[in-house]
């Protein structure tokens, strides 16, 4: 039985993948568990070569090439911490002068709004009372006519009181009067009834 | 102030300062001397990631777009207190930093590639430049042999490596930039030194420049 256990176990340990002892000692060596390795497949010595490759182009560099950086950017670097200075000194009278410049601004339209408005829409105190405009409905010759009219009823008004007054001195006065009376009236039918 | 230039061969990128986010102020605010502390901390890792991506040949487009990305800097940290449009200081810099760089290189890239489509594969070595071949003349094999294998490589898998050796940022940096999960970017670099390694001993079939991972 145990012999039987021996050859399986022999065969288990060659069935498992080829590099797999290097694989394993891959992974130790990157948990910086193990040290050692046999290079065979190991990855260090291509590391190793790959920074003396770096190194050497660090170092192939022109012995200048720093100055004259320096040189080609002091002059931006200084220029914009300059701008920076100048911005954080300048910023209280800035803010003050913007302030008044923003009163005057405001006061400037708002005084431009209310001229606007007053110009198309003038207040009470500032319109001039036109005289209302009385529409002509009487005719100049309709009044004189009336105004005489007037005049003779009065007359005929005036002669009835004198007529009363006169009773006592004759009939011969009185006829006349009445007369008079008639043509009053015959004109006032001729004439009114144009009018109207 | 120590000098923090990293031009010694052997020497590898140092460790952002402890009072990085003071030398940012002061140098928003237009102090020189926090500006070039800046400017050698970080210009030979720009331009040897610009270098690398761009090719050796290209040293000095490399060293244009390293000083194009110092221009693009100081004019954000002049501003740095203007809210949005200035750069703000959030322990992220360096992830800005060479988030700006990789975006000019990647235009950079872009234009080379529609510009330049040559027919004839002879007439592109013909049409290299002599001073970026001179350079790497003093190479060591393996070196260079390491460059050829890196230009195989898949943008994607080529970006972190030069990411994180060129221009030195953390894994945990190169997430934040590239804006991907950790366990991708690690399990990617793993997989992109592994196909490095096989192309340099041959065992390999060199992938097609630019091709998805």
């Amino acid at each position: 039985m145990s012999r039987l256990l021996d050859v399986l176990g022999e065969f288990d340990r060659a069935a498992g993948p080829s590099g797999m002892e290097t694989r394993v000692m891959n992974v130790v060596r990157k948990q910086g568990i193990a040290g050692g390795g046999d290079g065979a497949d190991d990855v260090a010595e291509t590391e190793a070569t790959l920074g003396a490759l770096a190194r050497n182009d660090r170092a192939a560099a022109s012995a200048s090439l720093e100055d004259r950086i320096y040189m080609a950017t002091r002059a931006i670097l200084v220029h914009h911490a300059n701008q920076l200075h100048e911005e954080r000194e300048a910023v209280p009278s800035y803010r003050f002068g913007s302030t008044l410049m923003r009163c005057a601004a405001g006061l400037l339209l708002g005084g431009s709004v209310i001229w606007g408005y007053l110009a198309i829409n003038p207040g009470e105190s500032l319109k001039v009372k036109s005289a209302p405009t009385v529409a002509t409905i009487a005719d100049q010759s309709l009044e004189q006519r009336l105004d005489q009219q007037l005049d003779d009823l009065g007359n005929v008004f005036a002669l009835a009181m004198v007529g009363s007054e006169s009773e006592t001195v004759g009939t011969g006065s009185l006829g006349t009067e009445t007369d008079a009376l008639e043509d009053w009236f015959q004109f006032d039918f001729v004439q009114g009834s144009d009018s109207l | 102030m120590t000098d923090l230039r990293i031009g010694t061969p052997g020497s590898p990128p140092p460790a952002p300062p402890q009072d990085l986010p003071q030398i940012l102020q002061a140098a928003g605010e237009g102090d020189e001397r926090a500006w070039r502390q800046i400017i050698d901390l970080y210009a030979r890792r720009i331009y040897a990631l610009a270098k690398s991506r761009l090719g050796a040949s290209r040293h000095d487009l490399a060293e244009e777009i390293t000083q194009s990305v110092f221009v693009t800097v100081a004019s954000k940290l002049g501003k740095s207190n203007e809210g949005p449009i200035g750069y703000t200081e959030q322990g992220r810099f360096e992830s800005w930093l060479f988030r700006v760089a990789m975006n000019r290189i990647r235009d950079e890239v872009r234009r080379a590639r529609r510009q330049a489509e040559p027919t004839d594969p002879a007439s592109l070595n013909s049409a290299a430049p002599v001073d970026g071949v001179e350079s790497e003349r003093d190479l060591p094999e393996n070196l260079l042999a390491l460059r050829k294998a890196m230009e195989q490589l898949s943008d994607a898998d080529r970006e972190v490596v030069e990411l994180r050796h060129h221009a030195g940022l953390s894994f945990k940096q190169i997430a934040d930039l590239l804006s991907e999960p950790l366990g991708t970017l690690l399990a990617r670099h793993h997989r992109a030194l592994k196909k490095l390694k096989d192309m340099m001993s041959g065992t390999a079939e060199p992938t097609s420049q630019g091709a998805t991972p």
